[in-house]
């Protein structure tokens, strides 16, 4: 089931390009990545509480591990802070470019869901919101490069 | 030395962006005040205050909104969009949410006071909405009254502290607001509720309670639409408007009418134009709103019997070219029939269009039409609305003219069925009379406060070009019986035979009568009442029975 438009697809590459870039070993991705779901979180729990970001996250996770079993295997904790447990030995095992890919399709699914409830201009404006510094070009590996 | 009292200082009052709510409070919400909006669920608690938000969180002055157990923000996003005072750019910017569930199920309430207290200080808000207050404590134990207490008064205190005005929210009965000493805190309580009667549901809102304000007491009604909400204040004072000049008159343009009304209606006052069907209100009131725009003035016409475009078409078949006076911008037209409207909507929508167009005359058709208007709720107490709206659409110097159907009765004159012509100033009366083995009309001017008047009876028309009058009926009596007697006319055979019988007889009952004449008693009784108006039979009762005895010849007779 997909949940998400080319346009919140687009926008998760970007943000997980953004805050991926340039971390070259498994441990400094996993951090990156986390430190991009907490900043997620500091959005949606204002939303939704820590229990409606916890959910919305299992939800977006669920439709991805077909493509990503290594999300059913890789606990989540949701809390002040998110915790990816084991991250960097799954990055070791699957490599980085199929991790960021996973994480990509989760934020997407996460974003399509936001955008289900209150709008993609909505979801837009409060992504932006979080992440001020997101530069506007074409994330690498996009369609348009592609 | 002189000494002058001291000069209170102003509060300064925040618009609601409510319409209508400003004007209930008597201004606005008093900045830096702590403000409570109670009600049940659904009551449109949330489209309140977000409407009250959206009209006056800035970036510079931002909102804050801490949601806790209860609708989360997202739902209040998605749902609240749909209202057109929802403006996207001002979400995560002018108004932020903060969700406070997480603390409130897990932590004490002096962390949630820290953590309320930890984003005041950060945002610097000019409004801090907590929704719901009350889940904070009722979601840990329902007990926690004077824990609740205790933790609103500090957050009222450090909230003013901020110079933020504060609005808690939170369901509550009607049952759970008397003595309750958690609502002694606020400065203002704003009640919400919704009663549901047969098929409407009336919205309404009280100021329980509102600090320094003079806001005007009772029960308020308000709607909730795309538009948000729309609160219509009791009318408690009359529209205002341009002066009147005493001696203007609003003619009907009928000149024998006119007349009769010593010159027409004094201008700003409401007539009661009454009578059963078929006599001629409408057409009346179509003659007053044609005159008026003839002669330059503008008009609103309040349809709540008929559809509108029916009205315009009869009134044109007559002659009386209302669309082009719509299209002229002279004439308004309101249709208004959602059978759930109450007193005080129906007046802000005519009062509405009124001042718009600088109305100097206004029909109502009909006052029946406005009892069925009004939802039920209403309804029962139909003579205390309708003296509020009356009062409050006369005096802005437009001639109000309503139209009530009364049923037909021929023993007795009704000019309302409600006892409601105490509210007009002027009435106009009309009915049928039969005359001639023909059913007629007659009119007359029952009553003008302000004006002397004909006391005449006259008969009228209707005809393709309008309302004609035409002379008094000046020979007949017991007209008002419906059924008048040519005076000094011969008596018709049936009279003389009843009267030479109560002759014959000195002194007889009905049945008495009947014997004598043979004539049946539903003949007898209509032939028995003219001779008693007619000063020829007396009628007296004795010992239980009624009996009639002459008091003159039949007339013609020697």
């Amino acid at each position: 089931m997909n949940v998400s438009s080319d346009q919140m697809t687009e926008l998760a590459r970007r943000v997980v390009f953004h805050e991926t870039a340039g971390h070259e070993t498994a441990t400094d991705l996993a951090i990156g990545i986390e430190r991009m779901f907490q900043r997620l979180r500091e959005l949606v729990a204002n939303l939704v509480g820590d229990a409606g970001f916890g959910a919305v996250l299992a939800r977006a996770s669920s439709l991805n591990k077909r493509a990503c079993p290594w999300l059913e295997t890789s606990a989540i904790v949701v809390g002040p802070i998110v915790v990816f447990s084991g991250l960097a030995a799954v990055v070791e095992r699957e490599g980085a470019a199929r991790v960021t890919g996973c994480t990509t399709h989760v934020l997407s699914d996460i974003l399509g869901l936001l955008s289900r409830f209150v709008g993609e201009d909505l979801t837009l404006q409060l992504v932006n919101e979080v992440w001020k510094d997101l530069p506007k070009e074409t994330a690498p590996g996009s369609p348009e490069e592609s | 030395m002189s000494v002058s009292e001291p000069e209170a200082h102003p509060l300064v009052l925040l618009s609601t962006g409510v319409p209508g709510l400003d004007t209930v409070l008597g201004g606005g919400m008093p900045e830096y005040s702590l403000n409570l909006i109670l009600g049940v669920p659904g009551a449109g608690k949330t489209t309140l205050i977000h409407q009250l938000t959206f009209a006056n969180a800035t970036v510079e002055r931002p909102a804050l909104y801490f949601t806790i157990v209860g609708e989360p923000a997202l739902k209040m996003l998605r749902f609240q969009q749909q209202m057109s005072f929802f403006e996207r750019e001002k979400i995560g910017t002018a108004i932020r949410f903060v969700d406070l569930s997480d603390v409130a199920l897990k932590e004490d309430l002096d962390n949630v006071l820290d953590k309320i207290m930890e984003e005041v200080s950060q945002i610097n808000p000019a409004i801090v909405v907590v929704d719901s207050f009350r889940t904070l404590v009722y979601a840990r134990r329902p007990e926690g009254r004077s824990e609740l207490q205790s933790f609103l008064q500090r957050l009222a205190l450090s909230l003013a502290s901020w110079q933020a005005t504060s609005f808690l929210i939170a369901e509550y009965g009607p049952d759970e607001m008397h003595n309750n000493p958690v609502l002694t805190i606020a400065d203002s309580i704003i009640i919400l509720s919704q009663s549901k009667e047969r098929n409407s549901i009336v919205r309404k809102l009280e100021v329980m309670k509102m600090r320094g304000m003079a806001s005007i007491p009772g029960v308020h009604t308000f709607r909730i639409s795309s538009q948000g909400i729309h609160v219509f204040p009791r009318a408690t004072s009359r529209m205002e408007g341009r002066d009147i000049t005493p001696r203007h008159r609003a003619r009907f343009g009928i000149p024998e009418l006119d007349d009769m009304l010593g010159g027409g209606i004094p201008a700003g006052d409401a007539t009661i134009i009454t009578g059963p069907s078929g006599t001629g209100k409408t057409v009346l009131s179509t003659h007053v709103l044609y005159e008026g725009m003839k002669h330059g003035e503008s008009a609103v016409l309040a349809v709540f019997e008929e559809q509108a475009e029916d009205y315009v078409a009869r009134a044109c078949d007559m002659g009386f070219d209302l669309a082009a006076m719509m299209r002229a911008g002279r004439l308004q037209v309101l249709q208004l029939r959602p059978l759930d409207l109450s007193a005080d909507e129906i007046l802000h929508q005519i009062k509405q269009v009124v001042v718009s167009v600088g109305a100097s005359r206004l029909v109502i058709d009909s006052l029946n039409g406005v009892e069925l208007a009004l939802a039920p709720t209403f309804r029962e107490d139909f003579r205390e609305s309708l003296y509020r709206m009356v009062g409050g659409l006369t005096g802005g110097g437009a001639s109000v003219v309503l139209t009530v159907e009364v049923p037909e009765a021929f023993d007795g004159i009704h000019f309302s069925p409600h006892g409601i012509s105490f509210l007009a100033q002027n009435i106009v009366f009309l009915r049928y009379i039969e005359l001639d083995s023909q059913l007629r009309k007659l009119l007359a001017v029952v009553k003008m406060r302000r004006s002397a008047h004909s006391r005449e009876l006259r008969e009228y028309e209707i005809t393709s070009s309008g309302l004609r009058v035409h002379g008094k009926l000046s020979n007949y009596s017991s007209i008002l019986s419906g059924t008048p007697v040519a005076v000094g006319a011969p008596a018709s055979g049936t009279e003389d035979a009843v009267l030479q019988a109560v002759i014959t007889l000195d002194e007889a009952t009905e049945d008495a009568l009947i014997a004598a004449t043979g004539i049946p008693a539903v003949e007898l009784v209509p032939v028995l009442r003219r001779l008693v108006e007619d000063s020829r039979v007396a009628e007296v009762s004795e010992n239980g029975r009624t009996l009639y005895r002459p008091l003159g010849r039949p007339k013609g007779l020697p």
